[in-house]
């Protein structure tokens, strides 16, 4: 219900919102003249009374006096009264003690005025409602006074400020409408909750006593209730209020009088338009005509007002002009636009550069856009940092494990590992384009020098204000030229060298020329000078370098040269510079260009100068462990191809001046270096070689100069430090140069330990050069390497093959062949080279030989193999089984020895150089087989066949006696090889004979001599020989009369020699020497025959020494060829011997009693049988010789045979015994069987037979009484006398043993 | 108990090798080697003795034999400086020793002069044949000879012995003159010796107890058989 009220002075009507003391909206002069109730302190119309409380109105001037009467107690009524009678300097008095009290008042008003300049509604009511509610108070009590006095002498400059201590108003109306004042104020930084605001705004409207309705409620329609946080929960409320009506009914009930003033009609408008539509209340009847009102306030001055209209209905034009504004609200809608992406956001910007306000918009703006992404990001980065760490960790383990071949693997993993993180990455805020365009603007903020200059405005991190456009320009915007220029040169202007450091943190755009601000950055002559100054430059490198922008090469030689002069103290002092050192390092070794070669130029001088080891072994490791200069690439100028550190021609070319040779000399000067960090120089190093480790071996393998020196290098090394270093390394073929490097030189210790560490398939596939390096040094020096360290710890794991010959590389076998050799007397090392090799020695000689092991493949082993190879030549074998064989079979290394020579036995005379050596190997041959000593075992499959290999060797002997007889000698070694000897030697002392008869044939009858006492069967040849070879041999006697002689008389010797009775085989041996004897006389020429040698024979003849049918030939051969000498005497006694031979018709036999031709005889020999017509037979037949007219006792020999059966018939038949006995003495004394008769065989076999036949006979007496006088009679030849009494004496002691 | 098997006539062969033997060592005279060639200590010793005179194997051992046999050892040798030295008058003989070249030959030289005419007939073919039976003995221990060809050997042997020879110690004393002469050493009366002579000690010792009931000689007639 509102009273239309009209100005007393020009009767203007007053606007609906009009309350008492609001001057007229149209003259301005006081609508209605009213004063103060001097009681109860209201606004009245100046009139007689009160219209409140029914006073008299009083006078002005005594309004203060009445107060301070009222508050002494002076009651209405009198009231009037009192002040008029009161004198003038009381009313003074109270006056002034009233004004005191006024002043408070007049302090809230003026509070009032301050906070009515930050709200929308104007008017006078405000100090009324402030007069109503504290001139009622005064007078204030004195605290309440002081304090307020107090309160009233602080000035407060700041709005914000005065708003912020609200809180210390006096006023209560002040105080509320500060509240709305504070929220209108600031709204972006508001500290308190959404929330709490919200329900600020709606409990004030709602509150009907609240002093501001309409001002809390136009809060609807300002910006910051367009703000997506703004809390709309408590509007939307649907229980009704306290007053019945619900808050929209409320709202518009509140703020629909607003709409009739014009000033405040598009505030309300806007506030209704917002509401409604937050509450969607769209469809209220009244909205059309609200909404109309609300786009006035689209062209509204107020911007504040304009941007919300704009909000309201998403005007970007009417927001983009506010923009312009250098205001909060101009911010706002900076920041509207930006989070549309308008298109049209350069409309904001007034002119060609932003304003500061502005960018300090689009900063927030950006700040708030990343603060979560910010949050996000740095925990994955954390992340990725520790990811990082462990694979470094991993790497540098790799590295100490040499597993270098690993790496490509390794790489592939963490490659993985990364990929996997990386998809993990928080993906950044899209960035509107808008920024793209607003940067451009941004940067033109301080293209101007004198901008530039004044752009130091520093944020809450401190950043002045300069860093942060460039900073926002360059991370959104794109650079002009001219702008880089500018500002490039701004910076040399003001020495602002973070600025050029901003542009230079981003990837420099396409196209730009960043030369100058790269010479203006890099260079900094002046921080060198210091160290602490030095390094903060060089530390301000990393942005620029990590956004790819790289300091020309002065620069860089600089820096790097004052990196290096300062190194010692940052190598020991300082982490900090260490790490960024570092990082600076690692950035420029990525450059895509020339940088990164002049810097690894750097990095790697350092790091292989070993003169300054600390800084030497510290760049190592640091490029090992980052990847500097290793498992990455560089540029160099003019090539866009980037180049790897892997050594190579372009390497060496890029590094060490193309030398090969430097290169290799770097490396051995630093394979023995080590170091107390994880990786040293020599890593470094090998690491470039292990990618490409053929070139190197190329290299190597063309210069053997070059692998010696390496070699000793990798000695120390191996020796020092105890890595293997590029031992391994093979060229393209699959060769190992510096393992045949090995072979070129003569091995020391170390060279041993060396070739262990060999790569592993050269475990089997050992090169021939070096085994025989081996063999050198093991058998060198005296044998002492054998005992040394380096054969304990190393070259006995050279022999691990003991199982299996085909392990065995074939250059060892010299090896075992000198240390196994018989003729070494270090038994252990003897042993030990024995256990590893004598797998190699079949078990028989004629086995194949062996297959070992050779350049990798199975070869079997060839004689020629291991007389030209394994020995150096056959004049070594000679040599070898000089000092050894003698030491016989049971050596391994000598039946090894003979294996191959059997399996050459036919060459050997061929590889010989003379006959002396081969006689010295035969010799030691023949040692090899006579030498028994625990040889036994190896006879059976061993002895024949090194007889073979001897006999092989007979038609290299011109002294074929010497050979023979040295064969000979081998004779009774073995069952084995016996008859292959004799056979032997039986064919060749044929040959013998012929070639050389003085000693053949010496040799051939001291053979006979053996066989005639021996009388081995084996040795019955010799008859043969002589049976076979009379001519040669009668030829040899013909041209050596002496060897005849000699020859002659000892077979004379034995001819005439007595053979005891029972000695069948050296009779029957004697027998074919007398034959032979015979048969050489008659084919020499009688003439060539010495006169000695047929005195001798003839002696003998005479003497009847000679039997008688060799004596009977020799004289008849004696007499036909004329060469009988004065030998009248012996005559008669020979005749008379003739005479009795020639006797046979003569002697009388009864046909009858021997009647059985040969034939029978042989017959009745062979079936006889003891039966009384048989041993009759028998009987009749024992002088046989009467008929046969030979001396062939075989009748007596059934006697001999049948012994024991005839006796025992005997026993039976006396009359046969008697018939017996008298046979046989009749035999016996028959002189034809006299020993010097024809038949003296008849006659001493009897005698033999007598005594056996008489044995145990009663007869036996009177035949030894006819015996004894037989031969006492004197009619017998001396002879036969004394062989009868022989047998007299022998039948006696016969009979008294029985 | 191997005796038991020996014929008299072996057992007078074989004794012809009883100083030599002895002189070895510890020899059994009562059998038919002397020595047990089973024992492996016993065959080593012989190994090695036949080692020191050059014999290797069997066809040395056996040629060694022939040569024994048939005079070609050191009593040839002997036998021709004795029909040198008969020529010479005493002077000449000292001439004839300087131009001598080994000592041994000097030494040798001597004791030929000194036996020139003791023993010219017989020369030291006793010590020839004593070591031809030892010799034997020793094969036949170490194998290289059967126990036949043993007996065959020493009775052809033996004739040769009994005819050079009238006594037992006519025998040893050619022995001990032979020794001398191989091996070069002066002794002119064996008496006076100290016994360090191995030989010289076994003379010694078996002269004296072959007039011993318990002696392995006793008995042993020279013209027996």
């Amino acid at each position: 219900m509102s009273i239309v009220v009209y100005c007393e002075k020009c009767d203007a009507r007053q606007p609906n919102d009009w309350k008492a003391g609001d001057s007229c909206t149209t003259c301005g002069g006081m609508v209605r003249e009213e004063v103060r109730c001097t009681w109860c302190v209201k606004l009245t119309p100046k009139g007689k009374f009160c219209k409140h409380c029914g006073s008299e109105v009083q006078p002005e001037k005594y309004f203060g006096a009445a107060r301070i009467l009222k508050s002494i107690g002076v009651n209405q009524m009198e009231l009037g009264e009192k002040l008029r009678e009161l004198p003038a300097t009381k009313l003074e008095q109270y006056q002034s003690k009233y004004n005191r009290h006024l002043a408070v008042v007049q302090r809230a008003v003026e509070d009032m005025q301050r906070l009515e300049k930050m709200v929308v509604i104007q008017g006078q009511q405000k100090y009324s409602l402030i007069e109503d509610e504290l001139l009622n108070k005064i007078p204030f009590d004195d605290e309440t006074l002081a304090d307020r006095e107090k309160y009233a002498t602080q000035r407060i400059e700041s709005d914000l400020e005065f708003l912020h201590r609200r809180g210390e108003l006096t006023s209560k109306v002040n105080l509320q409408l500060a509240g709305a004042a504070y929220y209108r104020w600031r709204p972006q930084q508001l500290t308190e909750s959404h929330q709490y605001i919200s329900q600020q705004i709606f409990e004030h409207i709602v509150n009907e006593k609240s002093f501001h309705r309409e001002e809390w409620a136009l809060l609807l329609g300002h910006l910051h209730a367009f703000k997506n946080t703004f809390d709309w929960t408590p509007f939307r409320k649907s229980s009704s209020l306290k007053s019945g009506k619900s808050f929209f009914e409320t709202l518009i009930s509140v703020l629909e009088p607003l709409l009739d003033i014009p000033y405040l009609q598009p505030y309300a408008a806007v506030a209704l338009v917002h509401a409604l539509k937050q509450l969607d209340q769209t469809d209220y009847q009244a909205y059309q005509r609200y909404e109309i009102l609300a786009r006035e306030a689209l062209d509204n001055t107020d911007h504040d007002l304009r941007l919300s209209a704009g909000f309201l209905f998403e005007s970007e034009s009417v927001i983009a002009r506010v923009g312009r504004q250098d205001s909060p609200a101009g911010a706002e809608a900076l920041h509207w636009l930006l989070q549309k992406d308008s298109g049209i956001i350069a409309d904001a910007v007034a002119g060609d550069s932003l304003s500061h306000r502005q960018f300090l918009a689009i900063e927030s703006w950006i700040k708030n856009l990343n603060s979560e992404y910010d949050k996000a990001l740095e925990h994955w980065h954390q992340r990725r940092f520790r990811l990082e760490e462990k694979q470094r960790e991993r790497r540098s383990q790799l590295f100490n494990e040499g597993a270098v071949s690993d790496y490509q693997s390794r790489q592939e993993e963490e490659a993985r590992e990364r990929a996997a993180l990386e998809e993990q990455k928080p993906q950044p805020p899209v960035s509107p384009e808008g920024l793209e365009v607003l940067a451009g603007y941004a940067l033109n903020m301080i293209v101007d020098a004198r901008d530039f200059k004044d752009a130091v405005e520093e944020d809450a991190e401190g950043t002045p204000l300069y860093l942060r456009i460039l900073g926002f320009a360059v991370s959104y915007g794109i650079l002009t030229q001219e702008q880089l220029d500018a500002i490039v040169s701004n910076s040399e202007t003001y020495d602002r060298r973070d600025a050029v450091g901003v542009l230079l943190s981003v990837p420099s755009h396409y196209g730009l020329d960043y030369s100058q601000s790269y010479q203006y950055y890099f260079t900094a002559s002046k921080a060198y000078e210091a160290y602490q100054e030095g390094f903060e430059h060089i530390e301000s490198w990393l942005e620029p370098l990590r956004a790819g922008h790289y300091p020309t090469r002065q620069a860089l030689d600089n820096a790097l040269k004052f990196v290096k002069d300062h190194y010692s103290y940052t190598s020991v002092k300082d982490d900090r510079t260490r790490n960024i050192l570092l990082d600076v390092l690692h950035l420029l070794l990525e450059a895509t260009n020339e940088v990164s070669y002049h810097t690894a130029i750097f990095v790697i001088t350092q790091a292989l100068d070993i003169r300054n080891y600390l800084l030497a072994e510290w760049y190592a490791d640091a490029a090992i462990r980052y990847g500097f200069c290793c498992r990455s690439h560089y540029y160099i100028s003019g090539s866009p191809e980037p180049r790897k550190f892997e050594i190579g021609d372009t390497f060496i070319e890029d590094f060490f001046e193309g030398s090969w040779e430097s290169f290799i000399q770097t490396y051995n000067r630093l394979a023995s270096v080590g170091s107390r960090l994880a990786h040293g120089p020599a890593d470094l190093v090998k690491n470039w070689i292990d990618y490409n480790p053929a070139a190197l071996a190329g290299q190597l393998s063309a210069n053997p100069d070059w692998a010696l020196q390496t070699i000793d290098a990798l000695k120390e090394g191996l020796l020092i430090q105890g890595t293997q270093g590029i031992l391994h390394i093979r060229t393209e073929d699959g060769e190992y140069p510096l393992i045949e490097a090995l072979a070129l030189k003569k091995w020391d210790m170390a060279d041993v330990a060396l070739y262990y560490h060999r790569p592993g398939d050269l475990h089997y596939h050992q090169p021939e050069g070096c085994l025989k390096r081996f063999y050198e040094w093991l058998t060198g020096n005296e044998g002492i390497n054998y005992y040394s360290p380096a054969f304990e710890k190393y070259a006995r794991h050279f022999f691990t093959f003991s199982a299996d010959a085909k392990k065995i590389p074939a250059g060892m076998i010299p090896l075992w062949l000198s240390e196994s050799a018989p003729a070494n007397r270090d038994e252990k090392k003897k042993t030990f080279f024995d256990d590893q090799f004598s797998v190699l020695v079949p078990l028989g000689c004629n086995n194949p030989l062996a297959t070992v092991l050779r350049e990798g493949e199975a070869f079997q082993l060839t004689s020629d193999y291991i007389f030209e190879h394994i020995f150096n030549g056959f004049g070594e074998v000679v040599a070898y089984a000089k000092a050894n064989f003698h030491y016989g079979l049971k050596s391994a290394a000598n039946r090894f020895v003979l294996q191959a020579l059997y399996h050459a036995k036919d060459e050997l005379i061929d590889r010989s150089e003379n006959e002396e050596e081969l006689a010295e190997l035969v010799t030691a041959l023949s040692a090899l087989a006579l030498n028994q000593h625990e040889a036994k075992m190896y006879n059976d499959y061993w002895l024949s066949y090194l007889i073979e290999v001897i006999i092989a060797q007979r038609n290299g002997f011109t002294n074929r006696l010497g050979f023979l007889n040295m064969v000979w000698k081998l004779g009774g070694l073995h069952y084995s090889i016996s008859e292959k000897i004799y056979d032997f030697v039986k064919e060749n002392i044929s040959e013998c004979i012929e070639r050389d008869p003085e000693n053949g044939l010496r040799a051939l009858y001291a053979y006979y001599e053996d066989y005639f006492f021996g009388s081995r069967i084996d040795a019955k040849w010799v008859i043969y020989v002589l049976q076979e070879k009379t001519r040669e041999i009668a030829g040899a006697f013909e041209q050596h009369e002496e060897l005849f002689i000699e020859m002659g008389l000892f077979m004379l010797g034995y001819i005439t020699r007595e053979i005891h009775i029972g000695e069948a085989d050296q009779r029957r041996t004697l027998g074919e020497l007398e034959k032979h004897f015979y048969a050489v006389i008659e084919q020499v020429s009688p003439e060539k025959v010495p006169a000695e040698l047929i005195g001798q024979i003839r002696e003998k003849i005479n003497s009847r020494q000679i039997s008688l049918h060799i004596s009977t030939k020799l004289e008849r051969w004696i007499e036909d060829n004329g060469l009988v000498v004065e030998e009248a005497e012996v005559e008669p006694e020979y005749s008379s011997h003739e005479e009795k031979v020639q006797l046979p018709d003569d002697i009388d036999y009864d046909p009858e009693e021997i009647h059985m031709d040969m034939v029978q005889l042989s017959t009745f020999m062979g079936t006889f049988q003891a039966n009384k017509d048989q041993v009759e037979t028998l009987i009749n037949h024992l002088p046989y010789y009467k008929k046969d007219r030979t001396d062939n006792p075989m009748m007596l020999s059934i006697l001999m045979m049948k012994q024991a059966e005839i006796k025992a018939f005997l026993a039976e038949d006396m009359s046969a015994a008697i018939a017996l006995y008298q046979k046989l003495l009749e035999i016996i004394l028959d002189p034809l069987c006299a020993p010097n008769g024809p038949f003296p065989g008849y006659g001493q076999m009897t005698a033999l037979m007598m005594p056996q036949m008489l044995e145990g006979s009663m007869f036996a007496m009177q035949y030894i009484h006819s015996l004894e006088a037989m031969a006492s009679s004197g009619a017998y030849s001396t002879p036969h006398q004394e062989l009868l009494k022989s047998l007299t004496e022998q039948l006696k002691s016969q009979q008294t043993i029985s | 108990m191997e005796q038991e098997h020996l014929s008299d006539e072996m057992y007078w062969g074989l004794s012809l090798s009883a100083l030599t033997l002895q002189s070895l060592g510890n020899c059994n005279h009562r059998s038919l080697f002397g020595f047990d060639g089973k024992d492996e200590n016993v065959k080593a010793f012989l190994k090695s003795y036949l080692y020191s005179i050059g014999i290797f194997n069997a066809k040395e051992a056996k040629d060694r034999l022939y040569h024994y046999r048939h005079d070609q050892m050191h009593n040839r040798m002997f036998m021709e400086a004795v029909h040198h030295l008969d020529l010479l008058s005493e002077a000449e003989f000292e001439a004839h020793l300087d131009t001598l070249e080994t000592p041994l030959e000097v030494k040798r030289c001597k004791i030929a002069w000194l036996y020139r005419h003791e023993l010219k007939e017989t020369g030291i073919r006793g010590h020839e044949i004593a070591q031809y039976v030892m010799l034997m003995r020793l094969y036949g221990a170490y194998g290289y000879l059967e126990e036949n060809e043993i007996r065959l050997r020493l009775y052809d042997i033996a004739g040769e012995v009994r005819q050079k020879f009238h006594s037992w110690d006519h025998y040893h004393q050619n022995v001990l003159a032979g020794d001398q002469y191989v091996k070069g050493y002066e002794i002119h009366d064996h008496s006076s010796v100290l016994i360090s002579n191995p030989l010289i000690a076994a003379y010694y010792s078996i002269s004296n107890s072959m007039y011993q009931t318990d002696s392995p000689f006793f008995q042993l007639n020279w013209s027996e058989q």
